[in-house]
């Protein structure tokens, strides 16, 4: 039953398809969680790397270990990993072994994916408040360069760090779908999607409430803010560490789906700049326009990624280049022709209030009177 | 001028195009400790930061082992941390507290006769 399902669903998607579908999924969630901090907030995350970072070496470093001792305790054999040198060479041969043990355990598979995803949300809402200490202070332009500077280091640990994520070699991740006979990466799409659509109604639902409203209000001013008791930096904080939970989960199913986890894959250019531009492309303070400019750059990549032999002939540059420069000149472009974005920001939508009728509600003030009453006191004193 | 540091690097380190991404943390420590309104000191601040990563790392890499030096990256985002935690104008800002101070004013005009 299972293998027919699979075989009819393989046989009508393309694999190009599933692949738009994955990076889409993936680069929403980064790009609504950034709409929701520095479009709703005020706060420029610049290290939303760092996240999906977090994300990438909870399961290279965590559930890799997990599912290697899930599969010794039920018997299976395997070559020694402890060691960093066993965890950098007997990481293949282990994962195939572990992979054959999870064709018969679908049960076993599906509860290690999802404990991963909810643990990656905490791991990520966890080390968004260790991040937070130093830096949740900072002001606009510091704070991105802090952030970006956190990234980098972050990166760095999973470069040199050979538990976390196998250095330059790599960590390969057992499949946790391999009771699944076709491709892998349909049901991660699908995850994928899903859960972006559940970050999307999520945010939204935040974004509508009282304390979105206050996000919002410290956006356009902390000092006001701070002036009537709220804790500004509380908000701030708080945003930061939901934000890099939700961005962590993202970088839990980027592993999963290649199957593979590396650090120099958590790189800045992909995971920090190309949600910024979908961001600002689609118009910050809006997740409509986040999808629409997310739909667009993930459209334009994986065609350059997949077709990029065929482009090939077209140009007169190696087309590997032509993905960074369509980043930038798009960057440019954007700033200079539709600061707002393709959807600029629309009014919220708040349950009873016609928050329209009130915004264009104009104020009738008696000029003279006012000005001959002000008279008439200083003549007065 | 950051043309020039760029033609410079590769006669000492071993470089790569992404090198200038490496670099980046390094360049914003220094101009920071220093403070962004002043050349003179974003000049100092570099010193400082260059200076103190090199020396921070030979010295952390013979107390905790060679592997110390891979994380090198880190001193310079130590740095920016505590400065923008300290003081976020940098060295212009110190100097400007220090003028504030009644012992800063007598080294002022000191200076001045």
């Amino acid at each position: 039953m299972i293998e027919q399902a699979a075989i009819v669903m393989q046989g009508s998607g393309q694999r190009l398809i599933i692949d738009i579908c994955m990076f889409f999924g993936l680069f929403v969630i980064v790009a609504m969680a950034l709409n929701f901090q520095y479009g709703n907030a005020g706060v420029p995350n610049m290290g939303s790397a760092m996240s999906v970072a977090f994300g990438g070496y909870l399961v290279t470093g965590f559930i890799v270990r997990i599912l290697y001792r899930l599969a010794e305790s039920a018997g299976v054999t395997l070559l020694p990993y402890n060691d960093n040198w066993g965890w950098l060479y007997n990481n293949y041969a282990n994962t195939v072994t572990v992979n054959t043990f999870m064709v018969d355990n679908p049960t076993l598979g599906l509860a290690v994916f999802f404990f991963s995803l909810a643990a990656g949300f905490l791991f990520g809402w966890f080390m968004g408040y260790v991040v937070s200490l130093p830096v949740i202070r900072l002001g606009g332009t510091y704070l991105m360069i802090t952030l970006i500077t956190m990234a980098d280091v972050v990166q760095l640990f999973g470069i040199n760090y050979v538990p976390l994520s196998g250095t330059t070699l790599g960590t390969w991740v057992p499949d946790p779908f391999e009771f699944w006979p076709g491709d892998r990466g349909l049901i991660l799409s699908l995850v994928t999607m899903i859960f972006s659509l559940v970050c999307y109604l999520i945010l939204r639902t935040m974004l509508n409430s009282p304390y979105g409203r206050l996000m919002r209000s410290v956006r356009e001013n902390e000092i006001t803010v701070g002036s009537v008791g709220k804790n500004v930096t509380g908000i701030r904080r708080n945003v930061l560490m939901f934000v890099s939970g939700i961005t962590a989960v993202a970088g839990v199913l980027v592993c999963w789906y290649y199957a593979y986890g590396v650090g120099q894959s958590y790189a800045r250019a992909t995971w920090t700049y190309w949600p910024w531009l979908m961001l600002m492309l689609g118009g910050p303070g809006n997740n409509a326009g986040t999808f629409i400019g997310a739909a667009l750059v993930i459209f334009m990549r994986r065609l350059i990624v997949v077709y990029k032999f065929a482009l090939d002939d077209f140009i007169f540059f190696p087309m590997v280049f032509f993905e960074n420069m369509l980043l930038g000149s798009l960057l440019i472009l954007v700033m200079i022709f539709r600061p707002d974005g393709l959807i600029p920001e629309k009014l919220l939508r708040i349950p009873g209030i016609n928050y329209r009728r009130l915004v264009r509600e104009t104020t009738e003030v008696d000029w003279k009177a006012t000005t001959r009453s002000a008279l008439s006191t200083e003549e007065a004193s | 001028m950051a043309c020039l540091a760029g033609a410079m690097f590769p006669y000492w380190f071993l470089s790569t195009p992404r090198i200038g991404a490496m670099l980046l943390s390094a360049c914003m420590a220094g101009s920071l400790l220093g403070g962004i309104e002043s050349t003179y000191a974003a000049m100092l601040g570099g010193f400082v930061v260059g200076f103190a990563q090199v020396v921070m790392t030979l010295w952390l890499m013979s107390l905790l082992g060679e592997w110390m030096g891979a994380y090198r990256l880190m001193i310079p985002m130590a740095i920016l941390i505590f400065v923008l935690l300290l003081e976020p104008r940098g060295l212009v800002g110190v100097i400007e507290r220090l003028r504030a101070t009644t012992v800063g004013k007598q080294i002022e005009s000191r200076l001045k006769r």
